[in-house]
């Protein structure tokens, strides 16, 4: 049965988690607590115990989700409860600090729950859009089919510009190798084309190579053009026409890969934050709780 | 149309192995999706990757996949066929050859090989997130929790469990137990500085009164020890009231229900006769006043202050003190010794005292004497005897008189030389002396205590005859009206103060001046009201206060 993890059970946990807000906002505006809203009034109790809990269980959603074998409810029930839980927390852990706020653990707490909640929200909100971005983007091809088809375009490349010499040549097999797609996070997120190439370069009546961008194939399609435009041998025009042809192409799969690869980088990047600040959130959680006890 | 598929097998120029395959199509599809008329499996290939139409006579191709086709060598979306055409789709190689009869169209297939020729290696970029083994989210979930942990809770437990490591971690950049702070100290308790433990003297334990107790130990409490009702506070901490860690805030509780909790309900609470009547708000729920007076105790000779009584008709002010305020406050003035008209204010004699709370004393040199001078004989009208006890009095006008008598003599040339063995003589006129000044001084003293200066504001008794002795009752204006309560006059300084005192109405000293509860409701209104001067209880009241001890007022004042 397919249908969106926000609509599962016809939005059971959305309206639950609705409740949960609600009540906890009018029992903060309802509550005079004698002298100012704090977490130890019998309300900051409560809503601190609320917090906690959901806190933790929301954090097993990383056990449940692992769980293949578990029938503790379904995954996608889980993901939903997560997913609107996780939102009522934002409520519930901030009406819990009474709006007090100061350099310390306590207040660091509160702040991982926000980033944790904010990361986790853009995560609903790309896993909502993103899918079918890519889709489209990938107009049904796989990045490997994508890789493959410019291998091959690379490979044709390679067999006309043998018969085309320098500096064609040249210039047509550098691109190939230092063409450049991916890397770091910065470089998979960016979506920037590094590819590099070579060129000849008259300095001094000195022919030099030298690299320069390579951007989307656009300055060999540059050179190429050139080269067909001073060119005077109908054959080499033919092979060159073919040439310019086929590196179009490879500039267009280029592109789509980029951003196939950003694309998915961006959908994926969350967790990246969303994980490591949630455990960050039950040591600085587990903290806050002792500490308060401690010194009481 | 009917299309032959020639499909190539191994083998080369006429040696090879084919098979054909006859088609009856409207149109040829191709693709890799089983639904299509010629099935080209590769992944390269799209599911609907192309189609082959006749029209007008000619074969045309059209691609339908982005990733186009190639007719010759030129990549395109269309493309007119002709005998001898080379389609690549993917790694499919179809060449259009010769018709034979009975057949529209005919097309070789054969699957390319691979060439070796430079091509970029796809293994060779990184292209996905989780290839980046160093920034697994795990990894650095794990290192940030432990980190944490380490910073957050174990090095500051360290502090208090471990003494050894208190000065180590505070006095460096180390973590320690100031990140469990949740808020600023009170600047009161800013010298305590970092020293958590001065209060928290144990793990998991409420600060305790005694830490409070060990530097406030001069905190009066509730009610009295020994009151049969202490065992009420048994169990209440300090710091349900004060909070701290709260900056220069809530350090003390102002809200009044925290005092209303007990005090809406005293009766049922108290084993005893509660002394005061409920109150929850003052302006919705507040006794009247009642206050505390002064009494003079004849007997005894010494003031007491009594408990609160009701203000009614039957309350009597009793100051010793003879004195009528509107008399004093007439706006055409009362004359004064040198024969002026003077007009006289409340400031003209009361005036505020250092602490701002009460008024400062009235003094007769000060305040009285300007009108009621004390002078005694007209040949003399700047003569005055001191405002003290009659002993002085009487001390002073004897002094007087004596040398009124020897400067009278003295001017009749009475005064004869004193020789050897003429003692007779001077006793005669010493005798003559003491009889006429102390005739003269208890005449005059009559005069004043009985007729005309002190008997004018003072209570005079006289206690005995030959020598005549005067008792004047000593003098005290009350300063503790209200038992648990403090009306500071400071604060109250934009208001006139017969907004709350009537002494211009007032003919008799026995005049209670003292205002109804009405008047403070005027601006002061409880805080449950949404607007007004909000004043909860501790506005007025304190809550460490011991009930009044009647054995422990002030000495009397002359």
């Amino acid at each position: 049965m397919h249908g969106s993890f926000l609509s599962h059970r016809g939005g059971f946990w959305f309206w639950f988690a609705l409740v949960l807000v609600l009540a906890s906002v009018v029992a903060y505006v309802w509550h005079e607590p004698i002298g100012l809203p704090n977490g130890g009034t019998w309300l900051g109790y409560t809503l601190g115990t609320i917090a906690a809990l959901l806190i933790v269980w929301l954090t097993l959603f990383g056990v449940r989700k692992r769980a293949y074998y578990s029938r503790i409810g379904s995954v996608k029930g889980w993901l939903s409860a997560h997913v609107y839980l996780g939102g009522s927390l934002l409520v519930v852990g901030t009406l819990h600090s009474g709006f007090q706020f100061g350099l310390n653990i306590h207040t660091l707490a509160w702040l991982l729950m926000v980033l944790v909640i904010v990361s986790g929200f853009y995560g609903g909100w790309v896993y909502w859009r993103y899918p079918n971005r890519i889709t489209r983007n990938r107009d049904g091809m796989t990045r490997d089919l994508i890789f493959r088809e410019i291998a091959d375009i690379d490979r044709k490349a390679s067999l006309i510009v043998e018969g085309l010499g320098s500096p064609a040549d040249r210039m047509v097999i550098s691109a190939i190798q230092l063409f450049q797609v991916g890397g770091g996070v910065w470089q998979q997120l960016g979506g920037r084309d590094r590819s590099r190439m070579m060129i000849s370069e008259v300095r001094k009546k000195q022919k030099s190579w030298k690299r320069v961008s390579n951007s989307h194939q656009q300055r060999l399609l540059d050179e190429l053009t050139g080269l067909l435009s001073r060119s005077t041998d109908p054959k080499e025009a033919a092979l060159l026409q073919e040439l310019i042809d086929l590196v179009s192409r490879k500039a267009r799969l280029v592109k789509q890969l980029l951003k196939d690869i950003r694309l998915q980088g961006l959908m994926e990047i969350w967790l990246y934050c969303h994980i490591p600040l949630t455990l960050a959130l039950l040591a600085t959680l587990t903290a806050h709780i002792v500490s308060v006890f401690f010194y009481w | 149309m009917y299309v032959l598929i020639r499909r190539l097998g191994a083998g080369s120029g006429q040696n090879r192995s084919y098979k054909d395959e006859e088609l009856a199509v409207d149109q040829l599809s191709i693709g890799r999706g089983t639904d299509q008329e010629l099935l080209l499996p590769g992944d390269r290939v799209a599911y609907q990757h192309a189609e082959i139409s006749l029209s007008a006579g000619q074969f045309r191709i059209r691609a339908l996949a982005s990733t186009g086709i190639t007719v010759n060598g030129r990549s395109c979306k269309m493309a007119v066929l002709n005998t001898g055409d080379q389609i690549l789709i993917g790694d499919y190689r179809l060449i259009v050859i010769a018709a034979p009869d009975g057949v529209d169209l005919a097309l070789s297939l054969e699957v390319l090989e691979q060439q070796e020729a430079p091509s970029i290696d796809p293994a060779k970029f990184v292209t996905r997130l989780d290839a980046l083994t160093l920034w697994r989210p795990r990894r650095w979930a794990w290192a940030l929790f432990l980190v944490l942990l380490v910073a957050a809770l174990l090095l500051p437990a360290l502090v208090t469990l471990k003494p050894e490591f208190q000065n180590v971690l505070r006095n460096t950049p180390l973590p320690d137990d100031s990140l469990w702070l949740s808020g600023e100290l009170h600047s009161v308790h800013s010298t305590i500085g970092k020293d958590c433990q001065a209060c928290h003297t144990k793990p998991f334990e409420k600060v305790s009164n005694d830490t409070c107790v060990a530097c406030h130990e001069e905190t009066a409490l509730h009610v009295p020890a020994g009151h049969p009702d202490a065992g009420l506070f048994d169990g209440e901490r300090c710091a349900s009231c004060h909070h701290e860690h709260n900056g220069e805030q809530r350090m003390v509780f102002e809200d009044q229900r925290f005092c209303a909790d007990c005090h809406a309900s005293l009766d049922q609470r108290m084993g005893s006769e509660p002394q005061v009547g409920k109150a929850t708000d003052f302006h919705a729920d507040h006794p009247a006043f009642r206050l505390s007076m002064l009494q003079w105790q004849d007997d005894s000779r010494e003031w007491l202050q009594s408990p609160r009584l009701t203000v009614d008709e039957s309350l009597h002010d009793n100051s010793n003190l003879k004195f009528d305020h509107a008399g004093h406050l007439d706006v055409e003035g009362i004359k004064n010794n040198d024969g002026d008209w003077e007009v006289l204010s409340c400031d003209s004699c009361h005036e505020m005292a250092l602490d701002g709370i009460n008024m400062a004393p009235v003094k007769m040199e000060q305040h009285c004497a300007r009108c009621h001078g004390l002078a005694f004989d007209p040949v003399d009208p700047n003569r005055v005897v001191p405002h003290g006890k009659p002993d002085q009095v009487l001390a002073n006008l004897r002094e007087y008189y004596s040398s009124r008598f020897i400067q009278d003599r003295a001017d009749a040339g009475d005064i004869r030389a004193l020789r050897p063995g003429q003692r007779d003589n001077l006793s005669q006129l010493q005798r003559e002396g003491v009889a006429w000044v102390e005739k003269k001084s208890q005449a005059v003293a009559e005069d004043m205590f009985e007729r005309r200066a002190c008997v004018s504001c003072h209570e005079v008794d006289r206690v005995s005859e030959q020598p005549p002795q005067w008792f004047v009752k000593p003098v005290r204006l009350n300063e503790n009206w209200f038992v648990s309560g403090e009306f500071p006059h400071v604060r109250h300084t934009q208001t006139e103060c017969a907004d709350c005192h009537a002494a211009n109405e007032s003919m008799e000293t026995a005049d209670v001046l003292m205002p109804d509860i009405a008047v403070c409701q005027e601006c002061h209104v409880g805080q449950q009201q949404k607007q007004g001067l909000l004043s909860g209880c501790i506005s007025c009241h304190n809550y460490h206060q011991f009930e009044l001890d009647h054995a422990d007022l002030p000495e009397v004042m002359p």
